[in-house]
């Protein structure tokens, strides 16, 4: 039940196949692929490597206990290549999540350091001998008086 | 100043509040492995990401249960498994609607192929989604059905209260019963009856409401009805029948609330045959008169309730006495309260279900006549459609079996003495 005809010949990765779960041996497994890794020409040398891997070993490189194949390889790899494939295996993984920081762990990781060496507020030295080199020399002026005995102006 | 224990404190404080979400991500992903060996759930990531997360949480839970469920059913731990697949469809359902998800998710494959990647491609699986999702159910229910219909029948209800639209879940459950519909209608035309009767129960059992199993049921039950019936003692043979199949398609009657279409069609033939059934055990050998309303009432709202789904049922030659019939029940559930001494309105209750049927037949007529003429008090309205329905039997050329003739004779007095000399 549940196969009805349909346009899109898209095999289904859920349907229920006794003893298959779909969520192990994605593209990604056969292929020890990260799916961050981005770049075409990086993820086919990644392919190309495991390719050579399982060509040469593949009994050192099983997949939840099962050894793969050289078909197995290519058809994973042609599934990544078609971006609708790619979609349904990148919904079928986890996205990679890396360690992340914990603040806890930082905040004791900053405890533990010394704290800065204290220099002291800086200290202003003031020269008197720059300073009166500074200032004008003192010179003869006239000046008007701004008030006189008499009065205002 | 911040010295060193001000800070510890403040550690402290961080870690009883729980550690950040990124963390969390972290150890829950770390916590089902590398390799080729990395596995898609972990007791711990599960823990981990129920409580807390990033942005992409509900992808991790949605792949995380759902491993968990096939593990689980593979296993043959169909209990411990049902949660897991409710949960994970549950979230599965959530990113389907999600479109911040799938924006994330398209971003990314540009992203790690370094080239475009169509909107289209992205919303034609997005679409996809909820039918792949549902598919597995359909078989497992299937496989079920036989051996273990309880748990058959718990695939079907994950099926429907997925969260899913309701498109995709009846496209699921019309799926689920294709081949069996197909199977079903080859039975029906090589008149394998009971064995087609008894397959479509077995599939209510597993989807109780499915409306395309319901309707292929009315259809066998209707075409094994429709030859039994041309034979004596029919009445006995098709009770059975008749009244499994109502309680088979109530469920799916109920879900549908109003039937339209075929499904109406066939619902309005069989309860005809109930309201036939219920005449022919009850209301005919009926012999006092509160047994006789009881009957009478029971056939009557099945007839009624027929002509209510196919407003077209006395066109189809089988069905053409439906609105006589009707009447007749009804006019006698109005005899039958009249005496037992009821008062005129409940009568009339019955009755003017009969005065509404439009081709009533002599015999409803001459009861019709009767009960008016013999109401407590009568109106004059009463007596002219005596009078009237007296006067179409009269006028009727197929009114002419001996007891129609007689009956019709007794009203005709009743109505003389009931107005005197006015009436000739």
């Amino acid at each position: 039940m549940g196969g009805s005809a349909d346009e899109n010949a898209r095999e289904n990765p859920w349907a229920w196949q006794a003893g298959r779960n779909p969520y192990r041996g994605t593209a990604f497994q056969i292929l020890d692929l990260d799916p961050d890794l981005a770049g075409r020409a990086a993820i086919k040398a990644r392919v190309r490597k495991r390719r050579q891997r399982i060509a040469r070993s593949a009994d050192r490189f099983p997949v939840h206990g099962r050894v793969l194949g050289a078909a197995e390889v290519n058809a994973a790899e042609e599934t990544l290549a078609d971006p609708a494939g790619r979609l349904l295996a990148e919904l079928l993984t986890h996205r990679p999540e890396r360690p992340g920081p914990d603040p806890a762990e930082l905040a004791e990781e900053f405890a533990e350091t010394d704290p800065p060496e204290s220099i002291g507020p800086a200290r202003i030295g003031i020269d008197r001998r720059v300073l009166a080199g500074l200032v004008p020399a003192p010179a003869p002026r006239e000046f008007v008086p701004l008030w006189t005995e008499e009065g205002a102006h | 100043m911040t010295d060193r224990a001000t800070l510890r404190a403040f550690a402290a404080r961080l870690r009883a509040h729980g550690v950040g979400e990124d963390a969390v991500d972290g150890d829950a992903y770390a916590s089902l492995g590398s390799g080729g060996d990395a596995q898609p759930w972990s007791a711990r990531a599960e823990e981990l990401w129920a409580s807390g997360g990033g942005s992409w949480r509900t992808h991790h839970l949605a792949v995380a249960l759902h491993a968990r469920a096939y593990d689980l059913e593979t296993a043959g731990d169909a209990e411990a498994a049902f949660p897991y697949w409710k949960g994970a469809l549950a979230h599965w359902a959530e990113l389907y609607h999600d479109s911040a998800f799938w924006d994330r998710m398209h971003e990314h494959l540009e992203a790690v192929g370094g080239t475009e990647v169509s909107a289209a491609t992205v919303q034609e699986v997005r679409e996809r989604l909820p039918r792949d999702l549902l598919a597995p159910h359909l078989t497992l229910a299937a496989e079920h059905r036989v051996h273990d219909p309880l748990r058959a029948r718990s695939h079907v209800d994950l099926v429907r209260e997925s969260g899913f639209p309701r498109s995709a879940i009846l496209g699921a459950r019309a799926d689920l019963v294709r081949e069996v519909l197909a199977e079903a209608s080859r039975d029906v035309e090589e008149g394998r009856f009971d064995e087609v009767i008894d397959l479509l129960a077995s599939w209510l059992a597993v989807d109780p409401g499915n409306p395309g199993l319901a309707r292929a049921l009315l259809y066998a039950a209707r075409r094994h009805i429709e030859i039994v019936v041309a034979a004596a003692g029919w009445a006995r043979k098709i009770e059975p029948l008749v009244e499994r199949v109502a309680r088979l398609v109530l469920p799916a009657w109920d879900e549908i609330g109003t039937p339209e279409g075929s499904f109406a069609v066939e619902l309005a033939r069989h309860e005809y045959w109930r309201g036939i059934v219920v005449r022919e055990l009850e209301s005919g050998p009926a012999s006092e008169p509160a047994a006789l309303e009881q009957a009478t009432l029971r056939s009557g709202r099945h007839l009624l309730r027929a002509l209510e789904l196919d407003r077209d049922l006395a066109v189809k030659n089988m069905y053409r006495d439906v609105e006589q019939l009707a009447a007749e029940e009804w006019a006698l559930a109005a005899t039958a309260r009249q005496r037992q001494g009821l008062p005129d309105g409940h009568v009339r209750d019955a009755l003017r279900r009969a005065l509404a049927m439009s081709a009533p037949g002599p015999w409803g007529r001459l009861f019709m006549a009767r009960v008016l003429i013999n109401m407590h008090t009568v109106l004059p309205d009463d007596l002219a459609t005596a009078r009237r329905l007296a006067d179409e039997v009269a006028a009727d050329p197929e009114a002419n079996h001996p007891d129609i003739v007689n009956a019709l004779r007794g009203v005709v007095l009743s109505l003389a003495s009931a107005r005197g000399s006015e009436w000739s």
